[in-house]
């Protein structure tokens, strides 16, 4: 791969960047945001004059920054898991790259090259696709915005400030970060959110950059991680950023009429960017950075706008696509979708070869499994050579370690999303937006444990990995290669588990600690038919009050939205079918049973029942009914006192 | 020259038939028989095609079927004519083209012998990712390095084993013929030529393939010979989960003192799961009280909770019991382990009991109420 030429950044100040690792200075001496002496404001319902006094300092466990699909995995992850939560985000919706202002589709592990085409990520990002298509099944982006924000705002011990950048870091004289200080635009009011641990989701992460996290962006040398797709002097390339668009038939002739900021596209120049569709824009409308690419969002900003209408106004006007005659943009970004800019360091920093030798870490916390897609930054900029480098694919997930998303300076600072500790390399398949929610997940929960035990991210990682790897998989995140061992699981204690009736698998294989089907290894049992019961027998009487099901929802099937429809081709524009949508749970107390638990229109796959404490010998859990499956198929059954 | 000498070596190393022999399509041996199947890339549903079943001495000895190289929405593609063969289980055997036509790959180029001999390997692997794939899959699959503008992600899916550079529809089409409806209709095709007597022999094959081909079209028929009964019921104790499966699920069509008499058999499999399947398929029969004297027996015989379990759901069903079948349970439950005996114990909860039974039960509870 030749390096770019075009940038007019010199070669010596990318070297610099990548070999280097920048460090910031500490802000000891944060700019009060609040501060105001000039107002002049006559209240005439008050009758008075006087200044607005909007400075708030605010207290909580956990202080998330960035709403992506990382940002929310962690705040609701932390929230459940008992600590008292923010998640502050700079726009006014939640989402990120996969909102309504960018459409992003949610993507995950899929194109492996085995029988499990697609290795889906369950979990916070599972449910929240799953409630999409509940709430949301005419694939409108503005309303899964609103699904995002109802699933998000229904979590007790979470708060959500939307319309709030975090712009500083206040530190402790230990190194730690004290505080976020924040500005919401909306309400003109700057906050003091103090914080035990901070999550920083934000993808450019600013938080962590002023906190003097270190950081690094460019490409690494070859050499230093003996990464065979990286190049072989370290330089400052960055994915860049791409601006979308959905279009619509009117039936009948349209013209169309580019605005002034349109920049003419190139056809006969590009590279590999076909036009084989017209329904949702062309992710090579991208621009990236030899340099600085933050400093350079808002000149490729306007850029993007103006090729976007480019590539739009040779399909409307150049005569090559009278398909395209009838069609009209509907919806347009203005917010670039970004891939890449800052890689905070951590205690590990997971590389391609870790990746394409499926690497096993004693403290995996998720996984991978995208191509390594490594975007040209040069973009539409750069027409003679490829937008994207698709170098290499995998057979099956990849493991990614909890050492990868906690600062190796900043005690309680951590992160998710595309600003982990990876190579640039490694995050061309890490960035992935199904990726980075099981990062965020495991953030969270990794706060909320930090919290209750009274540890550092690092002693988590390096003494009690197993009490997150534990949470985690009873939270129905699958780790690659750690099975559940979870010795509170008193189904585990059980001495028979049976079915009425067994189509495929065993009832056994539920308490095997895996809770998916992996390649020719079955971890699920089906009925042969619904309603179908399973029953959890004990010698001795045992105190439970909860009850958790994984279920399934079919995790080889696709289930993200699309802005194009013909990429549902597949997918199922629904609840999945095989989820259990109805269930009953008994328990056997002096000999009779007796319903403990119900659950009717369940969206969940992991299902958690919880209810008074019972002393029993037996459980009974009589499925109902699916979401339209003949079969109940369930991948693990776990009980708690 | 070059191109024709290697054709004709993949004839001779392929398809074992000299050049120029393209195998009859009609004759004295050949059967067509009409079959409606479908395909993935079928724009408009399932199509009726003419499956050939080729006879020699006369018994069936393979099948083979006519199909278009490609089947290609955009009619850009060249399309040739393949024969594919599957054996009588419908196993692939080979595919044939006729003489001096060549299968191609993008941008015209004809298949090199490597290509032909890896579209036999492609096709002969039950198990390849090209089963997953639909026809839009195929329209946006990266293979071998070509930039997919459409999908905008890696639509990367198959391997350079699994597909052929340029003719990905090729594979695509010729495998889903050969490995999709058309294998269980060769098989019922078969199945129809061959007499009970002839299934019967392959019931004690060492092939499972052809055990299972055996189970399946006995399944199939209603008016089962005696010899026939006769070998299920010396099979049934060794059956497997799966032959149990394919017996159990064709038991409804059978005589009531066979299905008994069948059941009273697979109860004294040794597999747990196989006497399980039995239990349902007793289950099912609900009112049915000519298979009670044989749930009483098994229920001695039982040294597991979840049959335990099955036998009296369904014994509870057949109404109050009997005294003196309170009497053989109550033998049980001093000598089960207390995972039965409890359920045991339980289900004699709601009887009407004896004087005597009560003290019985009484004395159950003295001893494990701890575990009650």
């Amino acid at each position: 791969m030749k390096r770019r030429k075009f940038f007019k950044q010199t070669a010596g100040a990318g070297l610099l960047s990548g070999l280097l690792p920048l460090s910031i200075r500490v802000n000891d001496d944060p700019v009060n945001l609040g501060k105001r002496s000039n107002d002049h404001w006559e209240q005439m319902g008050k009758g008075k004059i006087g200044i607005p006094k909007r400075q708030k300092t605010v207290q909580y466990d956990v202080a998330v920054i960035g709403a992506g699909m990382a940002g929310i995995s962690a705040a609701v992850a932390s929230a459940r898991n008992g600590a008292k939560t923010v998640l502050i985000n700079d726009r006014p919706v939640l989402g990120g790259n996969a909102s309504s202002e960018i459409r992003v589709t949610v993507n995950g592990v899929q194109s492996l090259q085995n029988k499990h085409r697609v290795e889906r990520e369950t979990g916070i990002i599972e449910e929240m696709l799953i409630d999409n298509w509940y709430f949301n099944p005419q694939e409108s982006y503005p309303v899964w915005d609103h699904v995002v924000y109802d699933y998000v705002s229904q979590q007790s011990n979470l708060d959500i400030m939307l319309n709030t950048q975090a712009i500083d870091a206040v530190m402790h004289d230990s190194g730690t970060i004290k505080s976020a200080i924040c500005w919401q635009l909306t309400t003109e009011t700057a906050f003091t959110i103090n914080a035990k641990y901070f999550i920083d989701c934000s993808g450019d992460g600013l938080l962590a950059a002023t906190a003097g996290a270190e950081y690094r962006t460019g490409r690494e040398a070859r050499s230093e991680f003996d990464e065979s797709f990286a190049p072989e002097v370290a330089d400052g390339w960055q994915m860049g950023a791409t601006l979308m668009m959905i279009t619509k038939d009117m039936e009948k002739p349209m013209p169309y009429y580019p605005p002034s900021f349109m920049i003419p596209y190139q056809a006969e120049k590009a590279h590999d960017r076909k036009i084989n569709q017209f329904k949702e824009g062309y992710w090579w409308v991208e621009l990236g950075s030899d340099d600085d690419i933050i400093a350079d969002q808002e000149t490729n900003r306007h850029k993007l706008m103006g090729y976007m209408h480019g590539v739009w106004n040779y399909i409307k006007n150049s005569g090559e696509f009278p398909e395209a005659d009838n069609l009209v943009l509907d919806w347009v970004g203005s917010l670039p979708g970004r891939r890449e800019s800052r890689r905070f360091m951590g205690d590990y920093i997971l590389t391609q070869k870790d990746m394409e030798t499926y690497k096993h870490f004693e403290d995996a916390i998720g996984y991978g499994g995208w191509s390594l897609d490594e975007h040209n930054p040069g973009g539409i900029e750069n027409l003679s050579e490829p937008p994207s480098y698709f170098h290499d694919r995998f057979n099956k997930p990849y493991e990614v370690p909890f050492r990868s998303l906690y600062s190796k300076n900043i005690k309680n600072l951590m992160f998710a999303g595309r600003n982990v500790s990876v190579t640039h390399i490694a995050l061309s398949s890490t960035r992935i937006q199904g990726t980075c929610a099981l990062m965020g997940q495991a953030v969270g929960t990794a706060a909320a444990l930090c919290l209750s035990h009274q540890l550092s991210p690092r002693m988590l990682a390096q003494n009690n990995i197993d009490l997150l790897q534990e949470q985690l998989l009873r939270d129905d995140v699958y780790i690659p290669n750690r099975p559940s061992r979870d010795p509170k699981d008193l189904a585990r204690q059980c001495q028979v588990i049976f079915g009425d009736s067994t189509a495929t698998g065993d009832a056994k294989l539920l308490l095997d600690g895996i809770s998916r089907d992996e390649i020719d290894q079955i971890h699920h049992w089906s009925s042969s038919s619904k309603p179908a019961q399973l029953q959890l027998e004990w010698l001795e009487a045992q105190p439970i009050s909860e009850v958790l099901i994984k279920a399934d929802t079919n995790l080889q099937r696709k289930i993200m939205m699309h802005k194009n429809p013909d990429k549902n081709e597949e997918q199922i524009l629904a609840v999945p079918p095989e989820l259990v949508r109805e269930l009953v749970l008994e328990a056997r107390v002096a000999g009779a049973w007796k319903e403990i638990a119900q659950l009717s229109d369940n969206r969940r796959r992991m299902i958690k029942l919880s209810f008074a404490p019972v002393q029993t010998s037996a459980l009974r859990i009589k499925f109902k009914d699916t979401w339209g499956a003949d079969q109940v198929k369930i991948y693990e059954v776990r009980c708690y006192s | 020259m070059l191109f024709i000498r290697s054709v004709i070596l993949v004839i001779i190393s392929f398809w074992g038939s000299a050049p120029g022999q393209w195998t009859d399509a009609a004759g004295p041996d050949i059967k067509t028989i009409a079959v409606t199947v479908d395909h993935p890339a079928l724009e408009d549903g399932p199509e009726e095609m003419s499956l050939r079943q080729v006879f020699e001495g006369g018994a069936s000895s393979y099948f083979f079927l006519e199909v278009e190289s490609v089947l290609c929405a955009d009619h850009i593609c060249k399309v040739v004519p393949v024969r594919l063969f599957w054996d009588n289980y419908g196993r692939y055997k080979r595919y044939e083209l006729e003489p001096g036509v060549e299968l191609e790959k993008g941008e015209g180029l004809p298949f090199e012998k490597e290509d032909y001999e890896q579209l036999d390997r492609i096709l002969a692997n039950e198990e390849s990712a090209l089963r997953e794939l639909s026809y839009a899959d195929i329209t946006q699959t990266k293979v071998h390095g070509e930039v997919d503008a459409m999908s905008g992600a890696t639509a990367l899916i198959l391997s350079d084993q699994e597909s052929i550079e340029g003719a990905t529809w090729t594979c695509f089409t010729l495998w889903h013929w050969v490995h999709g409806e058309m294998k269980n209709k060769i098989r019922e095709a078969y199945a129809l030529t061959l007499e009970q007597r002839q299934l019967r022999e392959m019931l004690d094959s060492k092939e499972e393939e052809m055990k299972l081909f055996a189970y399946e079209s006995l399944a199939y028929r209603e008016d089962l010979e005696e010899d026939t009964e006769w070998a299920l019921l010396a099979q049934a104790p060794r059956l497997t989960l799966e032959e149990a499966r394919i017996i159990c699920t064709a038991q409804a069509k059978w005589p009531l003192d066979f299905r008994v008499q069948l059941s009273q058999s697979l109860l004294t499999n040794p597999a747990e799961a196989v006497r399980l399947i039995s239990l349902e398929t007793i289950d099912k029969n609900e009112q049915e009280e000519e298979f009670k004297p044989l749930l009483f027996d098994h229920l001695e015989t039982i040294s597991s909770l979840p049959e335990a379990d099955k036998v009296l759901n369904i014994l509870g069903r057949y109404g109050p019991l009997m005294s003196t079948e309170v009497d053989a349970m109550q033998e049980i439950l001093k000598e089960k382990d207390l995972l039965i005996t409890r359920r045991l114990f339980y289900f004699l909860q709601n009887q009407k009991l004896s004087a005597s039974q009560q003290s019985v039960m009484d004395d159950f509870y003295r001893q494990n109420s701890h575990y009650l």
